[in-house]
């Protein structure tokens, strides 16, 4: 009995002693080391399955293993109409999207620029949109652009012809725009107001009495101090607005015809609605690809990298 | 008319110009959240009538009644007792909530770790923090595909802990890179303090560290929530039943067509959806920004 309680308190110090050893001198790992394996699970080992699958046919409708087919999915993809057109109004919709809510953001957040009475108000009331869900601002948007719903009832009052917003092509692609600008154009514009508000008042004072014009002073003063915030608010919305599912899935899932079928619904139809895994991994590498390519263009194009590195230093 | 009075009367034209500028901006802004909280309240009579009616006379809460599962008589009429079409939200609700505390307190409790080891430690230095922040940009799609698969296979494909774990995927990522900025105020001299007295690394993270960062976590666990509440493409991907489907997966179910839109009932709906955002507005508007761009941009 002694023996084996003496047994257990050698142990006892022994884990004990490991356990000190381990939390203080290793201790950056038991801080950083679970985090990083969940991630490891839960994004670097999906995506390698990913790569994986997308080699492969596996249609889960015929309950098959996969089967390796090399690159023919990619090759489907290149002649699948559905998928171009996809491709193409994921593009238009964002480019659309994102560069409306800029303006819009940028011209709101001027115009509050200079002190306004009650423009305290406007922050807390804009930034509401944001965090909707998406799918009820999808639903809210085919509600108000019901042929019966309030858009068309004040183009009645104007004695306008009403318009079928979700029914036409161009029209819906319209309205889609005009949900994610609603959503997301608060966004653009709290970054550049937090940006305007950073400038230095001596800079433009300078400017002022060195007699810029406005047009002087925002073009040569305000816009390249705003600049590394705009890139990366845009950078920001264009990757979320590739990521655009939700306001469509609600507001026209797709349509009329594939007019607003964008590439994550394609995608997320192949795979959980018709069951075409291997098909939708492919296009699921091409998407990742894409945003990546994406994301550097826009830094690229705004310079911000060199931007960055010269505020740094 | 002196130069005085011209730039007076220009200066009153400009600000009438600019109020009138906001004035419809926010109408813009506001106006779908009004017709949202109306269609709401009204009768199915009043939605879509025509012409629009833009200020309601009357108004009943029975839309409210029937997306919880009321089944008893509705809008003055007795033709619907005993007749719902509707599923009630309850159990969608539940879901969405369960799911939602659960995926944002681990994403928290290991998000501040992972923060902290960047903050304090050192490790990985600016390469871990912006392979994390590179994360935002996988979209979920891509990641859903595989994941279902590896769900299918231990069993996790509509259940909380499944949801839970794939929105850690978001909540994760984002806690930590934005504790980082909260763990940054943090001063060194106070941990050191800590450990002076005889604290071990991980005493003296929860005891001093993480006590100082709390309304950082609170933030970050409201908008986490948010997060998971509003997300639909995992959920949606994830789960095929009230065990586990959340609130945006039921809300897709009112625009099935053969049904008919019942734009009271879905407005209902979307009313309840909003509210964990509108109570919480008021305490995350100052993080929002942070939050949205995970840390990347700051107020």
């Amino acid at each position: 009995m002694t023996r084996l309680l003496l047994f257990y308190k050698r142990t006892q110090s022994a884990i004990g002693r490991i356990w000190t050893y381990l939390a203080e001198r290793k201790a950056p790992w038991f801080f950083v080391g679970p985090p990083i394996l969940i991630l490891f699970v839960l994004i670097i080992y999906p995506t390698i399955y990913l790569y994986r699958l997308a080699l492969s046919r596996y249609d889960m409708a015929f309950m098959m293993d996969p089967e390796f087919i090399g690159l023919r999915n990619f090759v489907k993809m290149f002649t699948d109409a559905s998928f171009l057109t996809a491709v193409k109004n994921t593009f238009y919709l964002s480019l659309g999207a994102v560069i409306v809510e800029f303006m819009l953001g940028l011209g709101l957040a001027l115009l509050l620029y200079e002190p306004l009475r009650g423009s305290f108000l406007v922050k807390p009331i804009i930034i509401i949109p944001m965090m909707i869900p998406p799918v009820v601002v999808g639903l809210n948007f085919r509600l108000i652009l019901d042929a019966f719903g309030p858009i068309n009832g004040l183009l009645q009052l104007l004695h306008l012809p009403v318009i079928d917003w979700l029914g036409v092509p161009f029209n819906a692609r319209m309205s889609v725009i005009m949900a994610d600008v609603w959503q997301w154009s608060p966004f653009i514009f709290i970054i550049v107001l937090a940006a305007l508000n950073a400038i230095p008042t001596q800079l433009l004072d300078a400017a002022r009495v060195d007699g810029a014009s406005a047009w002087q002073l925002f073009r040569h003063v305000i816009w390249p101090m705003i600049i590394p915030s705009v890139a990366v608010a845009i950078t920001f919305r264009f990757v979320d607005a590739l990521k655009l599912f939700d306001i469509v899935y609600m507001l026209t899932y797709g349509g009329p015809a594939d007019a607003t079928e964008v590439i994550s619904l394609y995608v997320y139809r192949t795979a959980f609605r018709f069951g075409q895994l291997g098909y939708a991994s492919a296009m699921g590498v091409v998407l990742m690809l894409f945003s990546i390519v994406v994301v550097w263009g826009i830094l690229r194009v705004m310079n911000l990298e060199k931007r960055l590195e010269w505020g740094e230093k | 008319m002196n130069i005085n009075t011209r730039g007076k009367i220009t200066r009153i034209l400009t600000t009438s110009l600019r109020y009138v500028l906001l004035a419809l901006a926010m109408l813009f802004y506001l106006f779908p959240i009004y017709w949202l909280f109306m269609t709401a309240f009204k009768f199915p009579g009043d939605v879509t009538s025509n012409p629009v009616i833009w200020f309601p006379t009357r108004a009943t809460v029975d839309n409210f009644r029937l997306l919880f599962g009321y089944t008893g008589p509705v809008w003055n009429t007795a033709e619907y007792a005993g007749r719902s079409f509707y599923q009630s939200v309850s159990p969608y609700l539940l879901n969405s909530l369960v799911v939602g505390v659960i995926s944002s307190l681990l994403g928290i409790l290991l998000g501040a770790s992972l923060a902290y080891g960047i903050v304090r430690f050192h490790v990985g230095r600016s390469r871990l923090y912006s392979w994390i922040l590179s994360l935002r940009m996988v979209h979920p799609v891509v990641i859903a595909i595989p994941l279902f698969l590896v769900f299918r296979t231990v069993h996790l494909v509509d259940s909380w802990i499944g949801l839970s774990i794939a929105h850690l995927l978001v909540s994760l990522p984002f806690a930590a890179l934005l504790l980082v900025g909260f763990f940054s105020d943090v001063p060194n001299d106070l941990v050191d303090a800590g450990r002076l007295e005889g604290l071990t690394h991980i005493g003296a993270f929860f005891r001093i560290a993480l006590p100082l960062v709390a309304p950082g976590l609170v933030a970050v666990f409201v908008i986490s929530f948010l997060n998971s509440w509003n997300e639909l493409l995992i959920a949606n991907a994830l789960t095929n039943s009230a065990r586990s489907q959340t609130f945006p997966v039921f809300t897709t179910s009112f625009i099935q067509v053969e049904r008919g839109t019942a734009w009271g009932i879905a407005a209902a709906g979307g009313v309840i959806g909003m509210l964990p955002m509108l109570l919480s507005i008021f305490y995350i508007q100052r993080y929002l920004v942070r939050g949205l761009t995970m840390g990347a941009v700051t107020d």
